[in-house]
C-alpha cells in the first residue's frame, strides 16, 4: 500500500515536533484552553475594567490582535483560529447534556441546514458594529464574547453534531471564506487506502467528522474547522496537513462532501457575496468621505438619522450595488458561455469565487493595517490591567504601539489588496477556461478572455473602490466632525 | 388539546435578535482602540490632573487630525468636565504653528475634550497642552508626527510586478491554449 501512497511535499502532519503535537488526542484541547482563559481574561476586563477602549483587554484584543492574527493565520496557514476555538470548549459539556436530555439530540432543521442563519447574522453583526461602535465598548465587547459562549451551548446541547459552526458561526463562517485562499488543507494521503477501507471512520466513527465532511469526497476548506477529528478517527494514518495551491479550489467545481456543488448552494453565494463585499463597506465606515455622505443623507432626511443613513449605505453598499454587479456580470457570461447554458443563479455560483482571493485581500489589508499601527499597544494594555489588579507596580507604557514605521503601512495595505486582485484574475481566468472544457474552436483563448471578461473588469474596478478607500487616512471612529460641532 | 410546541428552528432568530439587537444600548465612547489611534497620554499625573490623551488618524498624515483629551482629578479620579483644553501644535525651524481649544461639542460626549486640526505640513511636531479648570493649571508636553499624504505613484509603481507577472502569466497562457483543445480537470 505505501508504494501507492503519493508524497506530499508538505505535510505538517509528518513534521517532527509540530506533527507529532497536532497528532496528540489532547492537541485541540491544548490549543483551546489558553484561548478560553483569555476569553475569562476578556470578559473580566470588560465588565469591570475602564470603560476606556484603548485601556481595556476586551476591545484591544478583539478588535485589533484576534482580527489581525486570523487574518495572517489565514494567509499563512489555514482555519488555526476554529482549530484553537475557545466557545467548543464547553461544547462537551452541551453535548453530555444533550444526550442526558435528548438521547442525542434532535437534528438541524431542514429549514436553516444551509447558511442563511449565518448570512443573516453577519449582516446584522457587521451594521450593530458600525451603528453603535462595538469597537470602543469594553462593555459590549465582553458581552459579545458571553453570549458567543451561551449561544454555542444552546445550539449545541440542542442539536446534533457540529450545527453552531456549520450554520450559525458568523466567525466560523468569515473563516470558511479566508481558508479558501489558504495554503492548508486537511485531506487524505492515499485515495486508494481509503478506497479499500470499510469502516469509514472518519465520517461514522465516534470520532466522526461532526460537519459532515467524508474526507474521501472532501474537497478544499470550506466548513472544515481543522477539529482534527478525521486525523485521530482514521485507522490508517491517512490524513494529513497538506500543502496546496492557495485560491486553486476556487478554480473547480466538483462535488464537494458535505456541501454539494457551490454554483447550486444559493445561500452559499449570499454568503461569499455578504464577506466580499462588506470588506470594501467595512473599510469604507472607516473613512472621512464616509461622515460627509452620514452627513448629506442626514441632511436629506431633516436632520441626523444615524441608523438610517447607516441602513441607507449598507442597504445601497452591500444589497443594491452588489446584486447589480453580480446580476450584470453573470448575464455577460451567460450570453457568451455554449449551450447548455445554466441559470444566471448558476453562473453568478461558479464566478463570484473569483472575487474571494480579493475579497480576502480587502479585508488582510483593512485587519493588517489596526494589527500593525496597534500590536504593541497589548503590552501596555495587559500592564495596565495587571495594575489594576495589583499584579504590577511598574510605569504603563503607553507609547508602544505600531509594528512597523508608519511609511511602510500603506506600502503594505496596497500590496495586500494587489496580491488579492491578482488571485482574483488568475481565478476569473481559470473558472472560464474550466467551463470551456471540450471546446476544440481555433479561437478558444479569446472564447476564455471573453466568458471572463465581465469577472475582469469587476475585479478591476472594486481594486480601484479598494485602493481609493485605502488612500484616505483612517478616521478616528465614532467622532462625527461637523455632526457634534 | 396539547399545547403545539414552539419550533426548535425559531431558536436561531431569537438568538441573533438577542446577540445583534441589545448593543443598541451600548455606551460608545469615542477613542478606538490602537489601531488608528495613538495614545499619547495615558492617565499621566500632569499638575492637579490625570490627563488621558488621544490623537488620530495613526500614522497621522496631512490632512485633519483630531486630539482627545480626557482630564480627571488626580485626588479622586473624577471627570473634570468643566475645564478649558488648549492644543497648540508646532512645526520647529518652519513657523507652522496650529491653536485650537479642544471641546465637549467635538468629541461628541459631555466627557472628553476633542479638537479637530487641520495640518497641512508633513514633519514632526512639538505639541502642548494647555488644561485649566478649578483645581488649577497644567501643561503637557508631546510630539506628533505627521506624515506626507498616500499618493498614487506609490501605488503605481507597486502595481509594476504585478501587472509584470499578469503580462507574463497572459503571454504563457495564450501560447498554450492555441495549439490544443481544452480538457476537464
Amino acid at each position: 500500500m505505501s508504494g501507492s501512497r503519493p508524497v506530499h511535499t508538505l505535510d505538517l502532519l509528518r513534521w517532527p515536533i509540530l506533527g507529532r503535537f497536532l497528532k496528540w488526542r489532547h492537541a485541540r484541547t491544548a490549543l483551546q484552553v489558553p484561548f478560553l482563559l483569555a476569553a475569562a481574561l476578556i470578559v473580566f476586563d470588560g465588565l469591570v475594567g475602564p470603560q476606556l477602549a484603548p485601556k481595556n483587554l476586551a476591545t484591544v484584543s478583539v478588535w485589533l490582535h484576534y482580527r489581525g492574527l486570523v487574518v495572517l493565520a489565514l494567509l499563512v496557514a489555514g482555519n488555526l483560529f476554529c482549530m484553537a476555538c475557545p466557545f467548543m470548549l464547553p461544547r462537551r459539556i452541551a453535548r453530555w447534556l444533550r444526550r442526558r436530555l435528548w438521547r442525542d439530540g434532535r437534528p438541524v432543521p431542514r429549514i436553516v441546514r444551509n447558511k442563511w442563519p449565518a448570512v443573516v447574522l453577519l449582516v446584522l453583526f457587521f451594521f450593530v458594529y458600525e451603528r453603535f461602535s462595538l469597537w470602543a465598548s469594553p462593555w459590549w465587547t465582553a458581552w459579545i464574547v458571553v453570549a458567543y459562549f451561551a449561544v454555542a451551548f444552546a445550539v449545541d446541547a440542542t442539536f446534533r453534531g457540529a450545527a453552531f459552526c456549520k450554520h450559525v458561526c458568523p466567525v466560523g463562517q468569515f473563516n470558511f471564506f479566508g481558508s479558501l485562499i489558504s495554503p492548508l488543507e486537511i485531506k487524505v494521503r492515499a485515495a486508494a487506502r481509503c478506497a479499500a477501507c470499510r469502516t469509514k471512520d472518519c465520517i461514522r466513527g465516534p470520532q466522526g467528522c461532526e460537519l459532515a465532511l467524508f474526507q474521501p469526497a472532501k474537497v478544499g476548506n470550506m466548513d472544515c474547522t481543522f477539529c482534527l477529528d478525521c486525523i485521530h478517527a482514521c485507522p490508517y494514518d491517512n490524513i494529513g496537513l497538506i500543502g496546496r495551491t492557495p485560491t486553486a479550489e476556487l478554480w473547480t467545481d466538483p462535488f464537494r462532501s458535505g456541501i454539494g456543488r457551490f454554483s447550486r448552494r444559493f445561500d452559499l453565494t449570499l454568503l461569499v457575496a455578504v464577506l466580499i463585499f462588506s470588506s470594501f463597506i467595512n473599510a469604507f465606515a472607516m473613512i472621512g468621505p464616509v461622515y460627509a455622505l452620514r452627513e448629506q443623507i442626514g441632511r436629506w432626511l431633516g436632520g441626523p438619522a444615524p441608523t438610517v443613513d447607516l441602513a441607507l449605505i449598507f442597504g445601497i453598499g452591500l444589497v443594491v450595488l452588489p446584486g447589480l454587479l453580480l446580476a450584470a456580470a453573470g448575464w455577460a457570461t451567460r450570453r457568451s458561455l455554449p449551450a447548455p447554458v445554466e441559470p444566471l443563479t448558476a453562473v453568478i455560483g461558479r464566478f463570484i469565487y473569483a472575487l474571494v482571493p480579493l475579497g480576502f485581500g480587502m479585508w488582510l489589508a483593512h485587519y493588517s493595517f489596526h494589527f500593525l499601527t496597534g500590536g504593541l499597544t497589548l503590552v501596555p494594555v495587559v500592564q495596565s490591567f495587571a495594575a489594576d489588579v495589583g499584579l504590577y507596580q511598574g510605569a504603563v507604557e503607553w507609547g508602544l504601539g505600531p509594528l512597523t514605521p508608519g511609511e511602510w503601512l500603506f506600502p503594505i495595505e496596497a500590496l495586500c489588496l494587489y496580491a488579492g486582485a491578482f488571485g482574483s484574475l488568475v481565478a476569473a481566468m481559470q473558472i472560464a477556461h474550466r467551463r470551456l472544457a471540450g471546446e476544440t474552436t481555433p479561437d478558444l483563448a479569446w472564447r476564455t478572455v471573453r466568458v471572463a471578461a465581465p469577472w475582469l473588469i469587476l475585479i478591476l474596478a472594486l481594486l480601484i473602490v479598494g485602493l481609493a478607500i485605502l488612500v484616505q487616512p483612517m478616521e478616528m471612529r465614532g467622532t462625527f466632525q461637523g455632526l457634534s460641532g | 388539546m396539547g399545547v403545539k410546541k414552539i419550533p426548535a428552528v425559531l431558536l436561531v432568530p431569537v438568538l441573533a435578535a438577542l446577540i445583534t439587537l441589545a448593543p443598541a444600548l451600548a455606551r460608545a465612547e469615542n477613542l478606538g482602540p490602537g489601531g488608528g489611534t495613538r495614545v499619547i497620554a495615558g492617565d499621566e499625573a500632569v499638575g492637579p490632573y490625570r490627563l488621558f490623551v488621544t490623537s488620530a488618524p495613526e500614522p497621522a498624515q496631512t490632512g485633519p487630525l483630531t486630539i482627545v483629551v480626557r482630564v480627571s482629578d488626580i485626588r479622586n479620579d473624577e471627570k473634570v468636565k468643566d475645564a478649558e483644553v488648549q492644543i497648540v501644535l508646532a512645526l520647529p525651524g518652519t513657523g507652522a504653528r496650529l491653536e485650537a481649544m479642544a471641546t465637549h461639542a467635538d468629541a461628541g460626549n459631555p466627557i472628553d475634550y476633542a479638537a479637530h486640526m487641520t495640518i497641512t505640513q508633513p514633519g514632526q511636531y512639538e505639541g502642548v497642552i494647555r488644561v485649566s479648570a478649578g483645581q488649577g493649571a497644567a501643561e503637557l508636553r508631546f510630539t506628533q508626527r505627521v506624515l506626507p499624504p498616500r499618493t498614487t505613484s506609490t501605488l503605481l509603481v507597486l502595481a509594476l510586478p504585478f501587472v509584470a507577472a499578469l503580462v507574463i502569466l497572459g503571454g504563457l497562457w495564450f501560447l498554450r491554449a492555441k495549439p490544443r483543445a481544452v480538457t476537464q480537470s
